[in-house]
């Protein structure tokens, strides 16, 4: 049975002091790389991950950058709270401080990163679908045969391949995760389900709206939980993209994402719930991404 | 697998240790220290009844390897007073009543404690927000607020 | 009623509480002795199987000590000793090679450290014969080959099981037939409660020591103290004198350390193996597939006339036990006596029917039977009001068992009288403070979000003491003895699972002697210094367990008097204490003559140095009654008709305590009880799977959701109001509150619910989902 008071796996620990260092060990087949460590030591404990390296990324200073002047940058050692305090992004980015502070409790916020729960790649991550509709990209990092470091950008919405697989290459790190800097008129909204506060989301769903007049000139909605991968809810996006906002249009568009979305029944909740609730979670974030872009009372 | 010596800063004092890289903080700080009021509840971060302060912030020690804690400054339950009888969060825990079978107590303080320090004069909701992971199965939380709050007042006081 | 008190009725800090909060308080768990082995149990992974071979070879050669069923004791226990052996079935051995549920256990190895200990249980090699698994209690009842269990003993009597079938019982009063026939209205519903799990934060642990003279030191998680000892002293053949558990406080029970946890008894068999100090505590794991709430299915049917008097109840209940029997029988019992004991009704039957499957085994959790038949009593109580057109607070008040009735408490063989009753006071009371009937004739509207309010009522037994012997045991020995300073020790080896049980014996004493909280101390105790308690249990900390402090304090009192009034040349009889609150010392003076007066510091120190002796006495006390700690709740709920979320948003609970001796410990158990029940009414529940018997949540707290912070208000929304009343037959007159907390709950919370959305679930936990399926999935 499984025992969750130690970790049973034996590895090896490395802890270099540059990105260069790292890379040149996460060659090393069977290596993997430690950051928050919120979702590695579970796996260690629970045998869904046996490596026989683990390198520790702290020891590299320009990982724990975060700049949120135009945009964001944030390092792959950045933890979610700090992000999470930032004016910024509580000002700019609601949606993603919505999604990060419903993340576990204060103390796993004060260790898991961003890059983390995205390379981790669990369909329920609440940073996921926030990061797909704000256009967030991944600068992924690694190190070819011949010792140089090479660099990438991909888009969030283009790194999950299953759950809990990327398609990054097993020598790939996420170094950064880069937001795009959000005008006045979008707005960022994210809802979830969970049976209790402190949960794994049942559902969740992520809108990044912008407003043109009483337009919606451009629209992002993607789905957590839902699928075996975030998915972007197309149906729903295509009878927005260009109209006036109002009401019922919002709650008719909210009404197909049925046709977006394959979820089944587990442990958390049924596929009968999951379909029904997510048009609830996708109103309810258009209508609050509607007022963040600037748009008035909806009619 | 080879052991590795570290040192580690455990309520101001400097520990040598040789430790397997597989050995989790709070493992090393029960057994090996010795401070057994960071507690085992689950091993999977969900109950943080093995909080510990790292750099003066609220992590769980058993998501943590303790390899991974050279160079920074730890302190348990039995540290928080910092060498007084008592810190004030302690003495509001007992006040309020919100101290029954207490296993879930040290990690409630220390969290509580670390709150205050950033949001001196906190409304229920950011003490719900903060306590959000610290699981307790006795008291249903009620009092635990409370004691929050009173806390939070003995610490204003106290600066 | 206060006032007459100096010490009862007020706060004090708790007596452990500078040790809880500072992290120095020692719990199994955190227990370390030298040269200490740490044990790792081996387990099944399949739900049913035998063991064809086990081969150590592999673990030895890697230095730990083995064990299995091939080396260690294997007589027939129940791990619970609280029933009377001719009420007590056997049929647990330490280990077995029938394996009976995944995760049960066929040998345990030990080693210098936990990882050592993993490793060396991983290289055990076992041959095994998978069997047939009973998932369901229909499979398993219709079984009749590869049973669970096949021969166990009833006492010392053989008892063949047949189709799974662990115990039966049926218990009658009068003619239902006719009762129904007189019956103006009939009702029958179906009614099912969930396995739920006891999550107490420090899972089950044992340290256990061998000693050079023979004999064990023992370190439990346990809240029974004596059954522990003698348990492991039958089994293991040690003579009681030689087998010391030590009473170490415990991080919550909630009912699961009532019996000896299984985890002591194969520390203790690694241990002698070994001749060295063993120390297992399980992962969360490991605990979630030890113990479990009884579940429970049951059809009520319930006749009443016009009137509302109630003519005849019919209840038929099937309880899955799992795969072994702990308290079962006692609990089919427990089930009628609650039943009986709620509403007066002309005739009843009940049968139970408890039944084995290959899951985790059942055992008793917060209201041990009593929330899960006052989860149908109590809507049953709605339905039928709504059914005869009467206002549902009224018809339980008319039919309540109450002030001077003989009641059943927890089964026919404890019946006695009710000698104090709050009921109609905390009734009136709580709907006056929530405003019940303006809430409830309030338009619930059509919006979104959907607010009801739910009343009901119940009670718990305060203990298990009746007039005559019945089927459990039930009393505590204590010692209380004076210093010679004039503070106060006593001994007793009752425990405080942390609601108070101890503080209130140390107040209750203060009390008596008119002496500073303080100065009452609590001794550490264990078996060989004290005489037998049954453990604390059942909500008789207070009542049963503080009652016999406080009659052998009296005795105690009686000794020091006897010396104060030889040293001050007078009668014990014209003796009176005086609490002087600006010195904190105590007088015993003469009455009508303060002048021949001394501290009561100053007559102990005398009596010892006259050698007269020390004022200390000790005694074993039953209570021959178990008093109703009546309760009720009030509660708000909003529904989310959108999501099917249901939010908490107000709570009166009202608490028939008699004297209630710590208010704001008593205030906590509301709260706590409270909560739990919530979460079985909203959230928890263990199940199966269907084809591995694995828990479906894979045993992790990931997925077993409970209250949290969030979803429980805050102290300003959840007001407890205590009743008024004195329990004679009390110590200083009090009751209990412990499990009555719990009881009356669940079906508190799911009446407001009904009020919200016009939906009545007779099946909890009552999830979202459910709630969506039931009125129908909102159209956008």
């Amino acid at each position: 049975m499984i025992n969750t008071r130690i970790i049973h796996h034996e590895f090896s620990y490395s802890n270099p002091g540059t990105l260069a260092e790292a890379l040149e060990l996460n060659n090393e087949p069977g290596s993997t790389v430690l950051a928050g460590g919120t979702d590695l030591i579970n796996r260690l404990k629970l045998e869904t991950a046996t490596p026989s390296r683990i390198i520790y990324l702290a020891g590299i200073r320009e990982l724990w950058d975060f700049c949120c002047d135009d945009g964001l940058k944030i390092g792959a050692m950045v933890p979610m709270r700090r992000v999470e305090k930032c004016r910024t992004v509580q000002q700019r980015y609601p949606g993603l401080y919505e999604a990060l502070s419903s993340v576990g409790g204060w103390q796993i916020r004060n260790m898991a990163t961003i890059a983390g729960n995205i390379a981790n790649a669990s369909p329920a991550a609440d940073s996921s679908p926030v990061l797909m509709v704000c256009g967030a990209e991944c600068e992924i990092s690694s190190m070819d045969s011949k010792k140089n470091v090479l660099s990438r950008i991909m888009p969030v919405a283009d790194l999950f391949a299953g759950p809990g697989k990327t398609h990054l290459a097993d020598n790939e790190i996420i170094t950064a995760i880069l937001v795009p800097p959000l005008g006045s008129d979008v707005g960022t909204a994210f809802e979830r389900s969970a049976r209790v506060k402190l949960d794994v989301a049942k559902a969740s769903a992520a809108v990044c709206l912008h407003r043109e007049g009483t337009r919606c000139a451009d629209i992002a909605v993607a789905v957590g939980s839902v699928g075996p991968v975030p998915l972007r809810a197309g149906t729903v996006e295509g009878m927005l993209k260009g109209a006036v906002m109002e009401k019922k249009r919002i709650e008719d568009a909210a009404e197909v994402i049925a046709d977006d979305i394959t979820p089944i029944d587990d442990v958390r909740s049924t596929k009968k719930y999951r379909n029904h609730v997510m048009k609830i979670l996708v109103r309810d974030a258009l209508i609050s991404a509607w007022k963040r872009s600037g748009g008035g009372e909806l009619k | 697998m080879n052991t590795i010596s570290i040192e580690l800063n455990v309520n101001g004092r400097d520990w040598q240790l040789s430790v397997a890289p597989n050995e989790m903080l709070l493992n090393v700080l029960r057994e090996r220290l010795h401070y057994t009021g960071t507690k085992y509840g689950c091993g999977i971060g969900e109950c943080s009844a093995c909080t510990v302060l790292m750099d003066d912030t609220p992590v769980l020690s058993c998501q943590i390897l303790a390899v991974q804690c050279v160079g920074k400054k730890i302190v348990t339950i039995e540290g928080l007073a910092e060498g007084q009888e008592s810190h004030p969060m302690q003495d509001a825990f007992i006040e309020e009543g919100a101290v029954q079978c207490g296993f879930c107590t040290p990690a409630m303080v220390l969290t509580a404690a670390a709150l205050v320090k950033e949001k001196p004069d906190p409304e229920n909701q950011d003490i719900r927000d903060a306590l959000r992971g610290n699981f307790c199965r006795c008291t249903g939380y009620v009092k635990i607020l409370k004691a929050v709050q009173s806390g939070a007042r003995k610490m204003r006081e106290l600066s | 009623m206060y006032e007459n008190y100096q010490f009862v009725g007020k706060d004090y800090p708790r007596k452990e509480g500078k040790a809880r909060v500072s992290g120095k308080e020692k719990y199994p768990s955190d227990l370390s002795f030298d040269h200490m082995l740490y044990g790792r149990i081996l387990r099944s992974p399949y739900a049913h199987a035998r063991i064809k071979s086990i081969d150590f070879t592999e673990a030895r050669k890697m230095g730990a000590v083995c064990i299995s069923y091939e080396d260690a004791p294997d007589q027939f226990f129940n791990v619970r000793l609280v029933s009377i052996p001719s009420a007590t079935y056997k049929d647990w051995t330490i280990f077995s090679d029938h394996m009976r549920q995944v995760g049960d256990f066929y040998g345990a190895v030990a080693a210098e450290t936990e990882e050592l200990a993993e490793k060396a249980a991983r290289a055990v090699r076992v041959e095994w014969e998978v069997l047939p698994s009973y998932l369901t209690m229909e499979d398993a009842m219709a079984a009749s080959e590869n049973l669970i269990h096949e021969k166990v003993y009833l006492h010392d009597k053989e008892v063949i099981i047949r189709n799974n079938i662990a115990c039966t019982r049926e218990v009658v009063e009068g003619d239902i037939e006719e009762g129904f026939k007189q019956a103006d209205v009939i009702i029958e519903e179906t009614f099912e409660t969930p396995r739920q799990y006891h999550c107490q934060l420090e899972t089950k642990t044992c340290v256990v020591r061998p000693e050079p003279e023979g004999g064990i030191t023992v370190w439990p998680t346990t809240q029974a103290v004596h059954n522990t000892r003698i348990l492991l002293g039958k089994v293991f053949t040690i003579p009681l004198n030689k087998v010391n558990v030590v009473r170490v406080p415990g991080g919550g029970h909630f009912g699961s350390g009532i019996h000896t946890n299984p985890v002591a008894l194969i520390t203790t068999a690694l241990a002698l193996k070994a001749n060295r100090t063993v120390k297992i505590s399980l992962s969360r794991e490991e605990d979630m597939y030890d113990h479990v709430r009884y579940p429970s299915k049951y059809t009520l049917k319930v006749g009443a006339r016009r009137d509302g008097t109630l003519t005849a109840g019919h209840m038929k209940a099937y309880i899955d036990i799992g795969c072994h029997h702990v308290q079962a029988l006692a609990f089919l019992g427990v089930m009628s006596g609650f039943w009986h004991s709620l509403y007066r009704m002309e005739s009843m039957k009940y049968e139970g029917t408890a039944v084995y499957t290959n899951k985790v085994p059942t055992c008793a959790m917060q209201g041990y039977g009593a929330p899960q038949v006052t989860f149908g009593v109590e809507s049953m109580m709605d339905m039928l009001a709504e059914k005869l057109g009467m206002d549902p607070i009224a018809l339980r008040i008319q039919n309540y068992v109450g002030l001077g009735e003989i009641f059943w408490g927890q089964g026919p063989t404890i019946k006695s009288k009710i000698f104090s009753d709050g009921v109609v006071e905390l009734i009136e009371k709580g709907a006056e403070r929530i405003k019940y009937y303006e809430l409830k004739k309030q338009e619930k509207g059509s919006g979104r979000y959907r607010k009801g309010i739910g009343f009901a009522r119940g009670f718990h037994t305060s203990g298990t003491g009746a007039p005559m012997p019945g089927e459990v045991k039930d009393y505590t020995t204590a010692q209380v003895k004076v210093n010679e300073d004039g503070s106060i020790d006593i001994l007793t080896a009752l425990m405080d699972q942390g609601g108070g049980t101890l503080d209130a014996a140390a107040k209750i004493v203060a009390e008596e002697f008119q002496v500073s909280f303080d100065k009452v101390g609590i001794s550490p105790a264990d078996s060989r210094s004290t005489g037998y308690d049954v453990c604390t249990h059942a909500t008789r900390g207070v009542y049963c367990g503080a009652g016999a402090v406080h009659e052998v304090a009296k005795e105690t009192k009686k000794i020091l008097f006897d010396y104060a009034s030889r040293m001050l040349d007078t009668y014990p009889g014209s003796l009176e204490l005086i609490y002087e609150e600006d010195t904190g010392e105590t007088r015993i003076s003469v009455v009508g003559n303060p002048e021949r007066t001394a501290t009561i510091a100053e007559v102990a120190d005398h009596a010892m140095n006259k050698d007269w002796g020390t004022a200390i006495f000790s005694k074993s006390i039953r209570k021959t009654a178990c008093p109703p700690a009546y309760t009720n709740y009030f509660v708000e709920v909003e529904v989310d008709t959108h999501t099917g979320h249901v939010r908490i948003l107000r709570v009166v609970a009202g608490s028939d305590a008699g004297t209630v001796i710590n208010p704001d410990l008593a205030r906590g158990q509301m709260h706590g009880g409270f909560y739990r029940s919530a979460g079985m009414v909203l959230l928890e529940n263990t199940q199966h799977d269907g084809s591995t018997g694995e828990l479906t949540n894979k045993a992790s707290l990931l997925d077993y959701k409970m209250m949290g912070i969030d979803e429980m208000p805050d102290e300003d929304n959840f007001e407890v109001i205590f009743a008024s009343t004195y329990e004679p037959t009390g110590p200083l007159g009090a009751k209990g509150v412990g499990e009555a907390a719990f009881n009356s709950a669940p079906p508190a919370i799911a009446s407001a619910i009904c009020d919200a959305i016009g939906v009545r679930f007779t099946k909890l936990p009552i999830s979202p989902e459910d709630i969506l399926e039931a009125i129908g999935e909102k159209k956008l």
